[in-house]
Parts: structure tokens; C-alpha cells; sequence
């Protein structure tokens, strides 16, 4: 039995192009070849490869030739019953279209198919002998009554008429790396990577505190890969698609060394020094608004946006102060499971350049570790603020943060702005040590001036839900300052300008 | 019809594709629609059914490659051929969506800018080249069938197989490698 699957004339689509789609099936293809009703010949397939070819007085290759030769008649495909024994294939589609193709080149340009248009695809496909524009008006003859007595009642009908003979070419056209250039950002591999080498800054046999022992890296210099603050270079990925300001992620490998607290303090010492501040939370788990004890606040989050359920400004929540917003991560409703174990990435992208649009500095505020959400931060991210807290453990898993830096690829890697030790114990001697070997190992402009103190004005600020500049307006606790101090160093780090001083006399 | 290079190519990104399907759908219309504003009102509003339609119909095209030259003999069913299938769905395209032709080179565009935007590193010149090999090649199957498929050649015509085909994709979900649920896609597929 024979079912038939499409026919139409060869001017709008040659047999090459028939057989490549005939060849995308697994079926048992016969394809047959007319001249109005008479058949020419008859091309069985499976699965990609040409079973074989019979015409009345010829067979196998000769015959397949002989009927690439024709640029008029009619195709017919039908699925059939695959015989019980199939012979060894003359070859695959491919193969034999380029076969044909020499075979028409030695005809010469007399050959009635000497007209041959280039092959329309850039890979070795050179399918297409030549394609006469499409004879207007002249409808594909119906399936033949001598299949199964299946007619079509509308073959005249076929809409045949608008054939676009270089239509593939066009589709390839559309697809080629220089047609794109104009319109799609030229992509990420194209470019040179940056950087010059740093130099080290520790002696390489020390006992390391920020590297890992057991572990040694590939390179001679393993932070030679991290591209340093001083890069010349500009990183790769601001001419694909530049953030217009300046994302900055807070990141740490461990949780609980205090992110939250130095993102949040942070945002507000920026903010209050005249720059626009938007501070995102990544961070599900410990949330901001839970620290400041606004949780009841934020109905949208930063995830709701991420998942496409509500605008980037709906989850923006306004402070006191007018150029700090706030974005909580969560809003009423926590994401599902499953929609946190997509990845975000490339929203991740859109909504933190999109938020870079509007103010300054983007703070983001990441998930404790350097993967999953903090990874894909990370990429978006032109620079990333490391948190070390002055204590053994987490000095010990701080390694994390430059091997993850590390494993990025050069073009997504965001530029170190900076480490702040955090919870710094200055009457504790392992905790000075921390201190201390951060200050030999890290490269020498790593280390932010400021450090902050374990101080129990934190717990003061965190019982009250506020920050600590807030605990008294009138008085803030001394460490509230330290973050101005540390506000000043990320502003200066970052290069940005002045903010528009307006300087007032003391006396009235 | 695809060189070993080509399917592995393919296979091989179409791995990396499948954990962020969602945001690549989502990428691949918002770019089309960015191309070209005037496709938007082809689609209904709500495009989540669409999408899923789209990462499902390429989860299948990518699974069709995935056999060996050994089994070439074997035989497939009608709803599991990539012709067939992909001939059903450019006449659905051309007769019922009445989808013009030169829109299958922007959609051309708009796949492989998203995968070089989604795979960054991993788009590599032989996986866009891959890509493109097979877009192409499916693209002039689908235009073929629009232009040249019979609409009721047979009960077991392409269209049927169509039907049968986007009911077995649904069962066989877990095979083509999408995860309804990691997609966050909880709908009844009917």
C-alpha cells in the first residue's frame, strides 16, 4: 500500500531539496518522478539513504543522474510498505546529491541544468542543480488513480503559485554570522579576552589564607585569572550588552558573615551620599525586609519579576530617602520549587540591567555560596564586593570565592571591587589572624580600608528591624560611620563622579 | 541526512538547552517580536501555551536525530517521523496560521540569537553551524508541506500523524528530556 505524503512540481522545488526532505524521515519513501501522467522514475529512500533508483531502462546511480537532469515534471511522495529484504543503500541523501552535482558540472553549461544556483545551505550540501522560476498559473497534476485509489479532490487547488525559488538561501541569508551583526550583538567568543597579569602579591609557598592548598590551580599565578580591579582591559562583556550603571554583587561563600548587614548599611551610607542606590535581594532565605522587619511590605519580588509575573517597578518599594529603592526578593508567596531550579540567568541579566537604567549602583545582595542564583548574579554583575568574616571557618571556605571567579569565563567574570573583613574580633587572636593573612595574601588592592567590627550595635539594629544608622538618628552607633567610610572606597573604586556639592555656610 | 559531527553538535547543546528552556522560550519570542512587532498578534495573548509548544516541538525535532546508522533499517512509527510531522505542521502553519514564508528566516534569526545569547561559551561555531544545517533543513520541509501536502490524502495522512505525534510527545516527555514540571509547566497538555 501506498499513502501519499506531498507532490509538486519540480520548477518550485527541485529534486534535491525533495529528496533532503525526504531524507529527514525514517519512513520507506518511494518518490516518483513525471512528466505529466507517464512515469520517469522512481527514487525508494529510508531513513536518509537511497535504497534505490529505477527508471524503465536504467537503475541505481546512472538512473539518479538522469533524473536530476530534468527541471520539468512533477514528484509524488508516497510512504510505502518497506519490502522484506532492502539491499545495501546506494548511499546517503547528501553524498549522492554532491555526486549529482559533479556529475551535472562535467554536462557543461549546455546542460539544461547549467544554470545551477548556489547550494543553499553554508555546509557541504550542494543539492541544488538549478531552479527555473515557477511557470505561473500551471497546478501540480493530482496524485495518479493508481495509488490505492486515493485522488485528491483539490490538487488544482494546491497553493503552489507563490514558489520563491531562493527561498533556503534566504533562510541561510538571515542566519549567517555577518548578516546578523546589524541587528544581534555580536557574540561573547568573538571578543579577545582581557588582561594584562598581576603581580603577585604574597609569597607563593606562605600558608595561604584565601587559597586552597589541596587543590593547586593550573597556572603558576592563580589570580592571574581573576580579572583585577587595575585591568586595563575593560571586561569583555560590556560590549555585548552593557549595564548602564554599575551592578555590584555582595557575595561570600559562607552563609551568616554578615552580607546582608554590609549590603544593607551599605545601600543607605551610597544613598545618603547623594548616589541613586538600588538594593536588590537575591537572598530568599535571609531577606532584607526581614531584617529591617518589613516583611508584611513587599508583595512582589525580584523572583516574581524573574519568572515574568510582575514589572521590574511593581516590585520596587521607596525609602525615606528618594534615590534608595529597595527590591525584596520574595513577595507574598514564596516561587515554587521547580521555578527556583531554572535557570535564572538570563532574566537575572535583563532585570539587573534594566535596574542599572535607573540608578547608579545596583547593590545585590547574594545567597550565601557561589553557585546556583549567586553564579548567575555573578554573570550579570560588573563587579563583586567579597565578604570575609574574620573567623577560621569561613576564612577556610573563602578560597570558594576566587576558584568560583575563577571557573567563569573571562566575559562573564565581574570585576573585584573589593573584600570588606566583616566581624572583625580585634581582642581575639584568631580572628586577628584572619585579619592579618588577608592582608599579605590578597592582592594589595583587594582589601578595602575599612573593616568592620563585630559590635553589638548589630544585634541592637537587627532587634530593632532598622539599620544601624537608624537605631538614633541623632546618634548613631560610631560603626554606623564605618560604612560611609567603606561607601566612600566603593564610590572611589567604582570611578564615579562627583555628586553635586552644595556647600553651606555655618553661620546664619 | 545529518553528518555525526551535526547530530552530536546538536544533541550535545540541546542538553544545555533544556534547563533553561523556559527563559529560552521566552527569549526566542521576545526577540522575534523585536524583529519583527507585527508577528505579535499571530499568537493568541497568553504565549505560555505557545511556548511550551515551541521547546516541545524542538525537543522532538532533537530527538529525531538521535539514532543510530546501524538501525537505519528500522522501522518508525508515522507520529515519530521528523517529516512527517514536520511536514503536517507547515501546512497547519500555511493553511490555518496563514504564516508567510519569508517569516521562516526571521524565525531562523531569532533561534539562533537566542541559543548564542542562552549557550554563550557553548555556542560554539560548529554548534551554530549544526543549528543552522538543521533549522534550515526543517524550515524548507515545513514551507514544502505548505506549499505541497494534500489535505486529506489518507487516514494515516501527515496531519493525523501530526495529532498522534503531539499526543506522543506528551508520554513521552521524560525520553525527549523536558520535564514538564522543572519547566514550572504544570498545565493539562490536551
Amino acid at each position: 500500500m501506498k499513502i501519499g505524503v506531498m507532490h509538486g512540481r519540480l520548477r518550485e522545488f527541485d529534486l534535491g531539496q525533495v529528496l533532503q526532505v525526504a531524507g529527514l524521515g525514517r519512513q520507506y519513501i518511494e518518490v516518483e518522478i513525471r512528466d505529466d501522467a507517464a512515469l520517469v522514475g522512481t527514487i525508494s529512500l529510508k531513513s536518509g539513504k537511497v535504497v534505490r533508483v529505477d527508471m524503465p531502462d536504467a537503475e541505481g546511480r546512472s538512473a539518479l543522474f538522469e533524473l536530476f537532469r530534468r527541471s520539468d515534471g512533477q514528484f509524488y511522495v508516497y510512504r510505502a510498505d518497506m519490502p522484506e529484504y532492502l539491499p545495501e543503500p546506494l548511499g546517503a541523501v547528501n553524498g549522492l546529491l554532491m555526486e549529482a552535482m559533479d556529475y551535472l558540472r562535467t554536462l557543461g553549461p549546455g546542460s539544461p541544468r547549467s544554470s545551477s544556483r548556489p547550494p543553499y545551505t553554508e555546509i557541504e550540501l550542494p543539492t541544488h542543480v538549478g531552479l527555473a522560476p515557477p511557470a505561473p498559473g500551471s497546478a501540480p497534476e493530482p496524485y495518479p488513480e493508481t495509488v490505492d485509489g486515493h485522488q485528491s479532490n483539490e490538487g488544482a487547488s494546491a497553493p503552489v503559485e507563490n514558489a520563491e525559488p531562493a527561498f533556503a538561501s534566504s533562510v541561510r541569508a538571515a542566519l549567517e554570522p555577518a548578516q546578523q551583526s546589524a541587528s544581534v550583538p555580536s557574540p561573547m567568543r568573538s571578543i579577545p579576552p582581557p588582561k594584562p597579569a598581576r603581580r603577585s602579591a604574597a609569597p607563593s609557598n606562605a600558608p595561604s589564607a584565601t587559597r586552597t592548598p589541596s587543590s593547586p590551580p593550573p597556572e603558576a599565578e592563580p589570580r592571574r585569572s581573576v580579572a583585577p580591579r587595575t585591568s586595563a582591559a575593560p571586561p569583555a562583556r560590556r560590549t555585548r550588552s552593557a549595564p548602564a550603571g554599575k551592578i555590584v554583587a555582595i557575595a561570600s561563600p559562607k552563609g551568616g558573615c554578615g552580607k546582608t548587614t554590609v549590603a544593607l548599611n551599605l545601600a543607605l551610607s551610597l544613598a545618603r551620599q547623594g548616589r541613586s542606590v538600588t538594593l536588590v535581594d537575591a537572598d530568599i532565605n535571609g531577606d532584607i525586609l526581614s531584617t529591617i522587619n518589613a516583611r508584611q511590605r513587599g508583595e512582589i519580588g525580584a523572583y516574581d519579576v524573574l519568572v515574568g509575573v510582575a514589572a521590574t517597578e511593581e516590585a520596587l518599594l521607596d525609602t525615606i530617602l528618594p534615590h534608595f529603592k529597595i527590591m525584596p526578593a520574595v513577595g507574598g508567596q514564596l516561587p515554587r520549587a521547580e521555578q527556583l531550579a531554572v535557570d535564572h540567568s538570563a532574566n537575572w541579566r535583563g532585570l539587573l540591567f534594566d535596574l542599572s537604567k535607573r540608578a547608579e549602583i545596583v547593590l545585590v545582595d547574594t545567597p550565601a555560596g557561589m553557585f546556583g542564583a549567586t553564579h548567575q548574579i555573578l554573570q550579570a554583575a560588573t563587579h563583586v564586593v567579597g565578604i570575609l568574616q574574620a573567623e577560621a571557618v569561613a576564612n577556610r571556605s573563602f578560597s570558594r570565592f576566587l576558584e568560583a571567579l575563577r571557573a567563569m569565563p573571562d566575559e562573564h567574570r565581574p570585576e573585584v571591587l573589593g573584600i570588606v573583613i566583616n566581624m572583625l574580633q580585634t581582642k581575639h587572636p584568631a580572628s586577628l589572624s584572619v585579619f592579618q593573612s588577608a592582608c599579605t595574601e590578597l592582592p594589595g588592592d583587594w582589601l578595602f580600608d575599612t573593616s568592620i567590627p563585630r559590635h553589638r550595635a548589630f544585634l541592637d539594629a537587627t532587634q530593632a528591624g532598622l539599620p544601624l544608622r537608624h537605631l538614633d538618628e541623632a546618634a548613631p552607633p560610631a560603626v554606623a560611620f564605618l560604612f560611609d567610610n567603606l561607601a566612600a572606597e566603593v564610590v572611589e573604586r567604582l570611578r564615579l563622579g562627583a555628586v553635586e556639592k552644595k556647600p553651606q555656610p555655618l553661620l546664619l | 541526512m545529518f553528518s555525526d559531527e551535526t547530530k552530536q553538535a546538536i544533541l550535545g547543546s540541546w542538553r544545555l538547552v533544556v534547563p533553561i528552556a523556559e527563559t529560552a522560550a521566552d527569549l526566542f519570542y521576545r526577540r522575534l517580536f523585536e524583529l519583527r512587532p507585527e508577528y505579535r498578534t499571530l499568537f493568541p495573548d497568553d504565549m505560555s501555551g505557545q511556548k511550551r509548544k515551541l521547546i516541545k516541538m524542538l525537543a522532538f525535532v532533537v530527538k529525531s536525530l538521535d539514532w543510530l546508522d546501524d538501525d537505519w533499517q528500522a522501522s518508525v512509527a508515522p507520529e515519530e517521523d521528523l517529516m512527517l510531522v514536520v511536514l503536517a505542521m507547515g501546512r497547519r502553519h500555511s493553511a490555518l496560521y496563514r504564516v508567510p514564508d519569508e517569516s521562516y528566516a526571521v524565525v531562523g534569526e531569532a533561534l539562533v540569537w537566542t541559543l548564542d545569547y542562552g549557550l554563550g561559551d557553548a555556542f560554539t561555531p560548529q554548534v551554530r553551524k549544526a543549528w543552522i544545517e538543521l533549522y534550515t533543513l526543517v524550515a524548507q520541509a515545513m514551507r514544502m508541506g505548505g506549499a505541497t501536502v494534500e489535505r486529506d490524502t489518507d487516514l494515516v495522512s501527515a496531519d493525523d500523524a501530526q495529532r498522534q505525534g503531539e499526543i506522543a510527545l506528551v508520554s513521552q516527555q521524560a525520553e525527549v528530556g523536558i520535564d514538564e514540571a522543572r519547566l514550572g509547566m504544570r498545565e493539562d497538555v490536551s
